[in-house]
């Protein structure tokens, strides 16, 4: 019976796919993009805000000492006009509130409107000063973030992240939108529901909670701490034996590594330790896993 | 009407003509030239007038001496070649003067318009539209809701025939999980667009569905 149900639900799956893709067919749509562009002197203190859907973010910092900007909408549809409706809807406002420069978009519709046909999209192009703290609000789309120096608060649902040469105080928050970065530093704080995770050349202070995700860290170096919690996920680390272990594992497989020795329990010890006794000053990599694999290289 | 016309007009016919002598008309006009001019001067006012007018007309008086004393010349006819020549080239100065200045000020005319035409340019790049065309795939993506309704109708139907399962907490904690991923999956559907491809939201869709089934599987082996 089990055996049928698989069969039924594994067919189902390969059918709703093939269909899919036998359903594309070409046709030409009409491009109309807006372009918006502008400078902001920036002062010590001073920080970027940015909440928008259905966007494109390239954010990178740089030696200057302003903010730059450049935002683009973008509609699709085969008919122009209807192109041109949809892209007047689209709307945008930025201003300044204390510290904080805002910069938003969103769609506008009023009363008799209908939601846009068009496939419509925000492209924005932002340099601000390395110091300038950053904060990202975004739903659909994409994010691309380098060289920041300071605070960078990210939360998206359903946008892939990337992130490159960023240090100081990093937090992402993601659903459904995968996390990848390189060369990242300072204090990181993850939270990522079904957002895959793929980290290499990182360091610092390190906490992260996950469901449903995949965890690649890869060189790890100078770590202060390195938390993570995660259920249904797989979990990789390529750590080496330089690091205390605490692994509290429930219906995880893990194949410990051949240079990895486990401490005798302890009292109160609820999860299996590594290097406690024998190297106390290494830093702690801890990991909690409900459900899913763990893997250290 | 006259009675007696005929008889006046006889008359007249039969008076004699007198000429005056000639001297009597100039005397008579002489007389009605002088009386009212010599009237007219005895009633005008005497005005001595001042130091500075009398020298002016003095030295005006001298200078017309001096000039009727000057000498005359007349000029070789080459003379007035040069001196025609040295006009026209004043007036070709002037001309030049005049030329350049006009095209000065149209310069500055055409550099204020082009300077105007570029703030113009620049504003509206700052709202700058452009147009272009893409051929892409168009896609069905009504395709993704396929059989969704099904399933949880085929899940609800099991559970009213089990009931004790579906109430343990595990089934509940996957239906719920479940419910969670559905509506998820709505609202990438709502994003999902038939002229832009959007891979990465596919791929979210297709990762949803996989553990949507694994769900459903694990629902169905609880049940049975």
């Amino acid at each position: 019976m089990k055996k049928a149900i698989h069969k039924i639900t594994s067919a189902y799956l390969l059918l709703t796919i093939l269909s899919i893709g036998l359903a594309c067919a070409q046709t030409t749509v009409q491009v109309i993009t807006k372009t918006f562009d502008g400078e902001k002197a920036w002062t010590g203190g001073m920080r970027l805000e940015l909440n928008s859907e259905n966007a494109e973010i390239h954010c990178e910092a740089y030696t200057g000492k302003t903010i730059q900007y450049e935002v683009q909408f973008v509609a699709k549809h085969p008919e122009k006009n209807r192109a041109e409706a949809d892209l007047k809807k689209m709307k945008w406002i930025s201003g300044k509130q204390g510290k904080t420069l805002f910069i938003r978009n969103y769609i506008e519709l009023s009363q008799n409107d209908t939601r846009p046909e068009s496939n419509l999209k925000a492209i924005y192009h932002i340099k601000i000063p390395e110091s300038c703290p950053l904060t990202i609000n975004n739903y659909f789309g994409e994010i691309i973030v380098k060289n920041t120096r300071n605070t960078l608060n990210i939360k998206s649902e359903f946008a892939t992240i990337t992130l490159s040469n960023i240090s100081g105080n990093i937090e992402l928050e993601s659903k459904f939108g995968d996390i990848s970065g390189t060369a990242l530093e300072g204090t990181i704080k993850i939270i990522s529901n079904r957002s895959d995770i793929d980290f290499t050349n990182i360091s610092g202070l390190i906490d992260i909670e996950a469901s449903v995700a995949k965890i690649s860290l890869e060189q790890i170096h100078d770590l202060t701490r390195l938390n993570i919690t995660a259920k249904k996920s797989e979990i990789s680390l390529t750590s080496g034996n330089d690091y205390r272990y605490i692994l509290g594992l429930e219906k995880a497989d893990f194949k410990k590594p051949d240079w990895m020795k486990l401490d005798s329990p302890q009292q109160n010890d609820v999860a299996q330790k590594s290097n406690f006794i024998a190297h106390p000053q290494y830093p702690i990599i801890d990991i909690k896993l409900t459900v899913g694999t763990f893997q250290i290289k | 009407m006259e009675k007696n016309r005929h008889i006046l007009k006889d008359a007249l016919q039969h008076l004699q003509n007198f000429s005056p002598k000639q001297g009597a008309w100039e005397e008579i006009q002489k007389d009605l030239s002088e009386a009212p001019l010599k009237e007219a001067v005895s009633k005008l006012k005497s005005i001595s007038p001042p130091e500075q007018i009398w020298d002016a007309i003095s030295d005006e008086k001298a200078k017309q001496e001096k000039l009727s004393q000057l000498k005359t010349y007349t000029p070789d006819a080459e003379i007035w070649d040069q001196i025609d020549k040295s006009l026209n080239a004043d007036a070709k100065k002037k001309s030049f003067i005049r030329t350049f200045r006009i095209t000065s000020w149209a310069a500055a005319a055409a550099m204020l318009i082009l300077m105007g035409c570029f703030l113009i340019i620049q504003s509206k790049q700052t709202g700058n539209i452009s147009y272009s065309f893409e051929i892409v795939e168009t896609e069905n993506v009504n395709l993704w809701q396929n059989d969704d309704s099904e399933i949880m109708e085929a899940l609800k139907e099991i559970c009213t025939s089990n009931p004790l399962v579906c109430e343990t907490p595990g089934f509940k904690q996957k239906q719920k999980e479940l419910r969670f991923l559905n509506e998820q999956k709505d609202r990438i559907l709502q994003n999902l667009n038939s002229y832009e491809k959007n891979k990465q939201l596919e791929i979210t869709l297709t990762k949803i569905e996989l553990e949507k089934n694994d769900l459903v599987k694990a629902m169905i082996s609880e049940i049975l």
